[in-house]
């Protein structure tokens, strides 16, 4: 009861504190906030200033159909937004640094194409060292286009065959491609056709297994300051001295950084909703099917847990370190293995891992956060339990022990 | 007279280096008790050892009976200590600072307005505590220790860096609380003539130990000394 109060206190001191650093606030909120949906932004407004560059050379001959034919190509290429320009010299092409994706016309490309007996080639010539996702979703582009006009040729030859053998009931489809698959059907991890929002919560999953890394820093930045800080500040010392013991002075200490993470978790929940909600109205669904009140509570939770983790396991370290500087490096370097693990996990699906890929991994507490998130996307709510109780039973069992290895002297005197 | 502090032998190591060498000493109730000596010579070192937060290397150590350290606890609301570099939080009030305490000692309202009495902070015990004098600061500490009236204070430079009108108004509050509590005070600095006029007894600490101790008068009569700092001089040299 008495350890209550003092906890109590400590705690109102702590939000006091807090609330009132109008700037820890501000960057706490403020970068997630902005950060996040500014690195889509970002992203999309370079890739839109930054087209792909396609030489179309033209080696083939004069004639009605050529024309045609460059002239589909290079309409379809330009409204899909590239960069095209025609020509004939190869050689200069080939030199020209500019051109990312060059689509060569052969000498007898009207030719073979005319025929019944040949092939029309067109060659595609991609240059290194440039964006391999932007070259490839250019050389997709470009063969879709061919494609969609070798359809339109095919067509043409089937229906001039037919004719010529006297068949009046023919469907082209049937002779060009006698089997094909269908336009592919998305379905949610439930098995329920998926909406345009379940495509998108995926993404917003994983980018919110890569804001962990953001909350992780300042969560560890502020228990250094809150201990390393506030024995620098000279305001330990009475604290220590009075009925508060070591055991209350941290739990506050835990709970106040775990706080600060905590904001910072909704900071990031709310700018990634926001974008994502963007995106999926401009997809067709509605803005408001992305808000998923489950995966904000399991988020911010999962926030809460992996500050708490985190600060559990560097605080026998902070504590018994005298300066901010050596104790901030100690903070980074849990911060940099959090951000190994939460990078891993925007691209990687931990969930999905061989077991014996993913039994090592379990020994660090990151890729249980990970997993909280993802098996809640999969709608595996047992992964998800399970998880969360081996953060939470972490982070209490280490800041058990580095409680009870501690006394008031080592902190005190730490370093 | 109750003796309330007692400490016998009591030996400090940080490592190799001897902070303390087995200093013996007995403070009354009621009593202002003032250690002097340099920079490192133990001062700081001794009062946490009295206040509990650090543990002796060996030697005993007895405040009202209870060794300090073991019964950290229990101890706790007859000491109060306000340590030689003490600061405040500057996000927080000076009123509010007197509520922290209030709230982690469980006192209450009167002794929070007594707090206020003896902060004699006026209007300003309600501005964030950064907008503080080092003299504000300190008589703010003062207070959040003296306010709950310990039976034992431990005042570790008390004055120390502060103008001569601050450190006057220091000494009398800090004279005026013994009058009235009867409380036993140790007062650790390096000002002489502070000790001179608080102090009913002076332990010289000199390199971890006592080198001389009794009333002011006692210690000039015996050096032959004019002041406590001839005093010092004598005997640090007779040591040295």
């Amino acid at each position: 009861m008495k350890s209550a109060s003092i906890l109590k206190a400590l705690l109102w001191k702590e939000i006091k504190e807090i609330k009132r650093d109008k700037k820890l606030l501000l960057s706490t909120i403020l970068l997630p906030l902005i950060s996040l949906p500014a690195i889509g932004v970002l992203t999309a407004v370079l890739l839109y200033y930054q087209p792909i560059n396609i030489a179309l050379v033209n080696q083939d001959t004069e004639s009605e159909l050529n024309k045609w034919f460059i002239d589909n190509l290079y309409s379809n290429l330009v409204s899909k937004g590239y960069s095209v320009e025609i020509t004939s010299d190869l050689n200069n092409v080939l030199r020209n640094l500019t051109f990312d994706l060059i689509i060569r016309i052969p000498m007898d490309f009207t030719s073979n194409l005319t025929s019944l007996d040949k092939v029309a080639y067109v060659d595609i010539i991609k240059r290194t060292g440039v964006s391999e996702d932007r070259v490839n979703r250019a050389e997709q582009d470009a063969r879709a286009i061919i494609s969609s006009i070798s359809q339109v040729i095919s067509e043409l030859k089937i229906k001039d065959l037919a004719s010529r053998a006297g068949l009046v009931n023919i469907n082209v489809e049937s002779v060009r491609n006698p089997i094909q698959v269908r336009v592919p059907i998305y379905i949610a991890p439930s098995g329920e056709p998926a909406k345009p929002e379940d495509i998108v919560k995926p993404f917003i999953a994983r980018l919110l297994i890569l804001s962990f890394s953001f909350i992780v820093t300042p969560a560890s930045t502020f228990i250094v300051d809150g201990i390393v800080g506030e024995r620098e500040r000279k305001t330990i010392e009475m604290l220590l001295a009075s009925p508060a013991g070591l055991w209350d002075l941290l739990v506050a200490k835990l709970i106040s950084s775990s706080l600060i993470g905590l904001i910072a978790s909704l900071a990031d929940i709310i700018g990634l909703l926001f974008y994502y909600g963007i995106l999926v109205t401009a997809l067709g669904g509605l803005f408001a099917t992305v808000l998923d009140a489950g995966l904000i509570l399991v988020h911010a939770f999962t926030a809460f847990l992996t500050i708490l983790v985190t600060v559990s396991i560097s605080l026998p370290f902070i504590t018994r370190t005298k300066g901010i500087k050596a104790a901030s490096n100690i903070a980074s370097l849990f911060s940099i293995i959090g951000l190994a693990f939460f990078v891993s996990g925007w691209v990687i699906d931990f969930y999905k891992l061989p077991i014996t890929v993913l039994r090592p991994l379990l020994l660090v507490p990151y890729t249980h956060s990970i997993l909280v998130i993802q098996s809640y996307v999969y709608g595996d709510f047992m992964t998800l339990l399970i998880s969360v109780l081996v953060l939470i039973s972490l982070s209490v069992s280490i800041m058990f022990i580095s409680l009870k290895t501690l006394d008031r002297e080592k902190v005190l005197l730490a370093g | 007279m109750k003796t309330i502090i007692e400490l016998r032998n009591v030996h400090k190591n940080y490592g190799k280096i001897e902070a303390l060498k087995g200093i013996s000493l007995s403070i009354n109730e009621g009593e202002i008790y003032g250690i002097v000596g340099p920079n490192g010579s133990g001062k700081t070192t001794l009062l946490r050892i009295i206040c509990g937060l650090i543990k002796p290397t060996r030697g005993e150590v007895r405040v009202l009976g209870l060794n300090p350290y073991v019964y950290f606890d229990e101890t706790r609301r007859y000491i109060g200590y306000l340590p030689e570099e003490a600061d405040t939080y500057d996000l927080l009030s000076g009123f509010e600072h007197l509520h922290l305490y209030a709230k982690l000692y469980n006192l209450n309202t009167e002794d929070i307005k007594y707090g206020v009495e003896l902060a004699a902070l006026d209007n300003r015990i309600y501005d964030l505590t950064r907008g503080y004098s080092k003299g504000m600061k300190r008589r703010l500490l003062l207070a959040l220790v003296l306010m709950r009236k310990p039976k034992v204070a431990l005042l570790d430079e008390p004055t120390a860096g502060l103008d001569v009108h601050t450190s006057l108004k220091i000494r009398r509050a800090i004279k005026k609380y013994v009058k009235e509590t009867g409380a036993s005070v140790i007062i650790s600095s390096h000002n002489m003539l502070e000790i001179e006029e608080v102090c009913d007894r002076v332990g010289l600490i000199f390199k971890g130990k006592i080198v001389a101790e009794g009333t002011v008068e006692e210690l000039l009569r015996k050096y032959s000394a004019r002041n406590l700092e001839e005093v010092f001089e004598t005997v640090t040299g007779e040591v040295s």
